[in-house]
């Protein structure tokens, strides 16, 4: 803040802290290939802040060496970097669409493939798996879901949420439409609950970063939700492109009712419902 | 490169009915901007809507992330996500150098994911404590809140030489907030939501 007296040896730390941010960001991408140079600054500077903050490595300058030399630090950070805390079903009405509108196209193929990108914890991905169940689907599609993050990967893996987390999603599965009791889709066992073993081997999880890596195979439905919120637009038209590439005609992209495409991006999907980020692939699309 | 003026209003419990009462003597902002972090359930609600019947001054959510959050205007941050205020940001032509971008003096709105902080998301703290980094004066406005969510965002505003104005304890229907504020610094003004009002409106015509 501008304020002349009290204000300017705040106003140099916190400009040192941009410089020194800055300078983090891109010593990781040409060390390790991580690029978050392009994240949009707010919400990362705050996560490297805090990872900072919560292993003692004092100033950002000081994390930066030892982030690069220590591989066990190096995931501590990538998870810090990209802890998103998300609910299954959460913005229920973007499952009910889903449910209604694009399980019927995707039911018209004999193998259906799903891409959740940016899946963290995965409750997203087993959302979609729970609605294909549902829908008779699920014993012919492939959900692949990717995250930079490997613990997050694991987390998901496991199926294994605490289990206060299913009293949202058993209200969020009801207000999209869900009409089975929802505690058919899980166990129960102390404070923790697993999900349903007919769910776990229709998925795949595995590492992709989509500021840095391409199209990996061709998919019907893509969701990529609360992603975009935290790229700059740069980065986000890359993704854009990536999902243009990965989509098979008449593909759905749905991104987060708090997202929207680029001016770019608007030339390679038409809304079907912006307001619930459901987006179709423009067939003739150029960039 | 003083930019905008950035007013950031927090409230929970009675902070809605507060804020009614605030907008209503605050009248137009000029060339400063407000944001608004309520407490909210995380379904989505018509807070905007709601807030817009309170007043003329144009009252938005970010419909996405980075916002840009125009001069005379009110954000509001939306149910479910927190908000973070940063500088505005363009990138640079030059591909050598390790700085991609520039800073400005407009300001964004991000959304984020970030864990709750006090069972809150959006959290009153998270948006002060971004607001506190800054280039643009704060002022940070604390109205009726249940739980000690802002207060930490406060002191942050205080530390970096912006003003806190808090809502008379007596008037709070929850002080929790305001309470925990005045333990750790002295407001630059306390007063009923009205006297909140006036105190805005007056800085915001003699310009900040």
């Amino acid at each position: 803040m501008s304020t002349p007296d009290e204000g300017s040896e705040s106003a140099q730390s916190r400009e040192l802290t941009r410089i020194e941010a800055e300078a983090f960001f891109y010593t990781v991408f040409e060390h390790l290939g991580y690029d978050f140079r392009h994240y949009s600054d707010a919400s990362r500077n705050r996560r490297l802040v805090a990872f900072v903050e919560r292993y003692s490595l004092g100033t950002i300058s000081e994390a930066q060496g030892q982030v690069l030399r220590n591989t066990k630090l190096l995931s501590a950070f990538l998870s810090a970097m990209t802890v998103n805390v998300t609910e299954m079903f959460r913005d229920p009405l973007v499952f009910m669409k889903i449910r209604s509108e694009l399980l019927p196209r995707l039911a018209t193929y004999p193998r259906i493939r799903v891409w959740v990108a940016g899946c963290a914890t995965g409750e997203e991905a087993y959302s979609v798996a729970i609605l294909l169940a549902e829908a008779g689907l699920l014993d012919r599609t492939t959900i692949y879901a990717t995250d930079i993050d490997a613990e997050s990967l694991k987390v998901a893996t496991s199926a294994i949420y605490p289990a206060e987390a299913m009293i949202t999603a058993t209200r969020n599965y009801q207000a999209s439409g869900g009409d089975r009791p929802f505690s058919d889709w899980y166990t129960a066992k102390y404070d923790r609950c697993i999900l349903s073993p007919e769910l776990r081997p229709r998925l795949e999880f595995f590492s992709h970063n989509l500021a840095t890596d391409s199209a990996f195979g061709e998919f019907h439905l893509i969701l990529c939700r609360n992603v975009f919120i935290y790229f700059e637009e740069s980065l986000q038209r890359r993704a854009e492109l990536v999902f243009r590439d990965s989509l098979a005609p008449f593909g759905n992209l749905v991104i987060g009712p708090r997202e929207g495409l680029t001016g770019g991006g608007a030339k390679l999907f038409t809304p079907v419902d912006r307001k619930l980020g459901i987006y179709v692939k423009n067939q003739h699309g150029r960039p | 490169m003083a930019g905008p003026d950035v007013i950031v209003i927090g409230g929970s419990a009675g902070g809605l009915k507060a804020l009614r009462s605030v907008l209503d003597k605050t009248g137009t902002l000029g060339d400063s901007l407000a944001v608004v972090v309520l407490h909210r359930s995380p379904q989505e609600s018509p807070l905007v809507s709601v807030l817009q019947g309170y007043t003329g001054i144009p009252v938005w959510e970010p419909a996405e992330s980075p916002w840009n959050c125009p001069a005379g205007t009110i954000t509001v941050a939306p149910a479910g996500y927190h908000l973070l205020l940063g500088n505005m940001r363009t990138p640079l032509d030059s591909s050598s150098s390790v700085a991609r971008y520039q800073t400005g003096s407009g300001v964004r709105a991000h959304l984020s994911l970030d864990p709750p902080v006090a069972y809150s998301r959006p959290s009153i703290d998270v948006a002060l404590t971004s607001a506190a980094e800054l280039v643009n004066s704060v002022t940070a406005v604390l109205l009726s809140c249940a739980n000690q969510d802002g207060a930490a965002g406060c002191a942050a505003i205080k530390a970096a030489g912006g003003r806190v104005v808090v809502q008379d304890p007596a008037t709070c229907e929850a002080p929790t907030a305001v309470d925990a504020v005045m333990r750790q610094l002295r407001p630059d003004h306390i007063a009923d939501p009205e006297g909140i009002g006036r105190w805005l409106s007056e800085r915001i015509a003699r310009g900040g």
